[in-house]
């Protein structure tokens, strides 16, 4: 249960799955706002940025994947894409659009919904987590979830905030994508490495001043990734 | 029945017939020059005896004794003339004794005169006997330069027909190869699109006879591929029509489930039964499309794999507590995303009908990494065996509510993608056996 009320917006046509999305997700606390098409979502979102959208990738008008560019070009809202093509052009297409997720259809409603609860949940700073962490211009404060570089806020999503965290507390350790997609994005069983992948990709155009040439934050071919040490 | 190939055939057959023609002309040769020869030879020695005889004649006509007449005669070529006067023999060598020669030679060569050809002491010689008024003349010309030429000649010939017959050979050979390049071409075209390669066509070799085979070829793999690419559009679209509205049904179900408590008991026994088929619909859709989309062409990504931690970490997902037995922990390089889904299966097949995993163990050696897996069920028949990897088929025992019997033939498709064996057997301790070898290293 989310403490404080939460808004989703749920972009779908099918009305039994935006039915069963709302019911589920209201079951969670959450407000629901539903829209039909893209444009109806656009409509929307111009006088409310809900805390999360759900985004059906074949869509009667304007796609899903321009959907999520349009969306993602204002805001770091958590995007999950519910899509019924497992194509993997698809999949990776809706990814460096901008989601920070998906889930196929037929998706099992525990797994979308503890994937969703993911992307919402507060940051949770036990005491064990360091408030600030450091490296090189990088400065990371878990208490307000901010990101600086040299002194200058990012802007990051909550999910890339949650990585860039893991990265930077590992210390120069390796974190394999599978570890990634399990304590960050949930996943109960293996995912799809190519989430992580994309998500490094944006955040290291955020935090690197050469994003074709990451200093800070490194690929280790094959196995995951790390910071600088 | 022996039955040889074209290219064989086409060979033997050149060969022959060069041989037949060559060894026609040769011998036709052999014979021509041999007649030839010889006759020059005897006609010669005839002129040189009778010349050689009327000189005898003359010088003993002049009253010289016999062995100044023969004194006379020039020795050429090993020639050797002789005398009979009376019964005694005059020569001037005696390289042919007198007394070899046969009588009847003698006899008629004293009539008439005569020639023979004759061998002493295993060399031939032409003996030609003329009758003069005073005695009887003969001479003895060597054939032995002349035999030799002969074989020498022969000899030479039958190399040249060999020699033409090997050329036939070549010839044959060279012929059938030109000729059967479309073949070979068309033999290694059916078998690329056998395996999958759709895209393989065969080039044009401009030649009018040969090439309506490759365009025919090319046609055929036309209309395969075009095929092909239909059916899956077709499997996309059905994939994609089916997936939504089956969404929406276990979506509404799981609601239903969820409200099960509240119900009247008979009522959440319907529900739950509901939910039971649903759940187990939306398996075998999901794996349905999972086996369709595996046989378009799927990307290869290779990456290091530690194939205990992945093993590790599939018991887990399913709850499975077991150590695995592993020595050194080998790190493949393979498609990690298809080699999780082989076990994967494997293991969800041996939890829900093999009555559960009795032993994971992993070996390797130079070749490959070898992943045998056992479960606890009652093992496997060699005619399951056998069918165990194709969709829908299950054994007798299998709960017919549990699976649509696909997981196997996934698995099989996505180990051949990453080059991976996958055999079933029976265990030595009862239970069935799942083999799979990841070779060490394939290239993306």
């Amino acid at each position: 249960m989310l403490t404080v009320t939460k808004s989703a917006l749920v972009v779908e046509d099918d009305p039994t799955i935006r039915m069963v999305l709302r019911t589920n997700l209201e079951n969670d606390g959450c407000r629901v706002m539903e829209a039909e098409t893209g444009e109806a979502a656009l409509v929307q979102l111009q006088d409310e940025m809900p805390d999360i959208v759900l985004v059906d990738l074949r869509l009667p008008g304007i796609h899903g994947l321009d959907l999520v560019r349009s969306l993602r070009a204002r805001s770091e809202v958590p995007i999950i894409i519910v899509t019924a093509n497992t194509d993997s052009h698809d999949v990776v297409a809706g990814l460096e659009a901008g989601a920070d997720d998906y889930v196929t259809k037929p998706f099992v409603t525990k797994e979308l919904m503890a994937r969703i609860r993911r992307q919402l949940r507060r940051p949770v700073s036990s005491a064990s987590d360091e408030a600030v962490l450091r490296c090189g211009p990088l400065e990371l404060r878990a208490d307000t979830c901010e990101v600086f570089r040299d002194g200058v806020a990012l802007p990051v999503s909550r999910i890339e905030f949650d990585v860039l965290q893991a990265l930077m507390s590992a210390q120069g350790r390796v974190l394999s994508r599978d570890y990634l997609l399990r304590t960050v994005w949930g996943y109960s069983n293996a995912g799809d490495g190519r989430v992580v992948d994309n998500l490094i990709y944006r955040l290291r155009g955020k935090i690197e001043s050469d994003p074709s040439r990451p200093d800070l934050l490194l690929t280790i071919r094959g196995f995951g990734y790390r910071m600088k040490a | 029945m022996l039955s040889f190939g074209l290219r064989v055939r086409v060979v033997v057959s050149f060969a022959i017939l060069s041989l037949a023609v060559a060894a026609a002309v040769s011998g036709a040769t052999y014979v021509i020059a041999s007649w030839y020869l010889t006759g020059e030879r005897s006609d010669s020695a005839l002129i040189r005896a009778s010349l050689d005889a009327r000189a005898v004649n003359s010088a003993l006509a002049a009253g010289s004794r016999p062995g100044e007449a023969l004194a006379v005669i020039p020795v050429v070529d090993g020639s050797q003339p002789m005398l009979r006067v009376g019964d005694t023999w005059f020569t001037s060598t005696v390289a042919v004794p007198p007394d070899s020669l046969p009588a009847d030679l003698l006899a008629q060569a004293e009539a008439e005169g005569a020639q023979q050809r004759i061998e002493v002491a295993g060399d031939p010689y032409l003996v030609i006997g003329l009758p003069t008024q005073r005695a009887l003349f003969v001479e003895v010309f060597p054939l032995r330069t002349l035999d030799r030429t002969l074989v020498i000649g022969g000899w030479g010939l039958v190399a040249v027909t060999v020699l033409a017959g090997a050329l036939g050979a070549l010839l044959g050979w060279y012929s059938v190869r030109r000729l059967l390049v479309p073949v070979d071409q068309l033999g290694n075209g059916a078998r690329s699109l056998a395996a999958g390669d759709l895209d393989v066509r065969l080039p044009a070799a401009g030649d009018p006879d040969l090439d309506p085979i490759a365009s025919a070829f090319n046609e055929m793999a036309d209309s395969v591929q075009t095929r092909i690419a239909r059916e899956q559009r077709f499997a996309a679209n059905v994939s994609h029509e089916l997936r939504s509205p089956m969404t929406a049904i276990s979506g509404v179900t799981e609601l239903l489930e969820d409200r099960a408590p509240d119900m009247d008991p008979r009522d959440a026994g319907i529900v739950e039964h509901l939910a039971r088929q649903v759940r187990r619909l939306s398996r075998m859709l999901i794996d349905l499309l999972e086996i369709s989309r595996m046989t378009a062409a799927e990307n290869v990504e290779v990456e290091p794999v530690d194939v205990a931690r992945m093993l590790t970490q599939i018991l887990q997902q399913h709850g499975v507590d077991l150590a695995i037995m592993v020595g050194e922990r080998p790190v493949v390089r393979t498609d990690g995303r298809h080699l999780e889904r082989v076990f994967d299966n494997i293991v969800r097949n041996a939890e829900s009908h093999g009555a559960g995993l009795r032993c994971v163990e992993i070996l390797s050696d130079s070749h490959a990494v070898t992943v045998r897996i056992r479960d606890s069920g009652p093992g496997i028949d060699e005619e399951l065996a056998k069918r165990l990897f194709e969709p829908f088929v299950r054994g007798d025992q299998a709960d017919p509510t549990s699976g649509a019997g696909l997981g196997m033939a996934i698995a099989l498709e996505h180990a051949g993608v990453i080059h991976a064996g996958l055999e079933v057997g029976r265990a030595e301790e009862g239970g069935a056996q799942f083999v799979v070898s990841v070779p060490w290293e394939i290239s993306a």
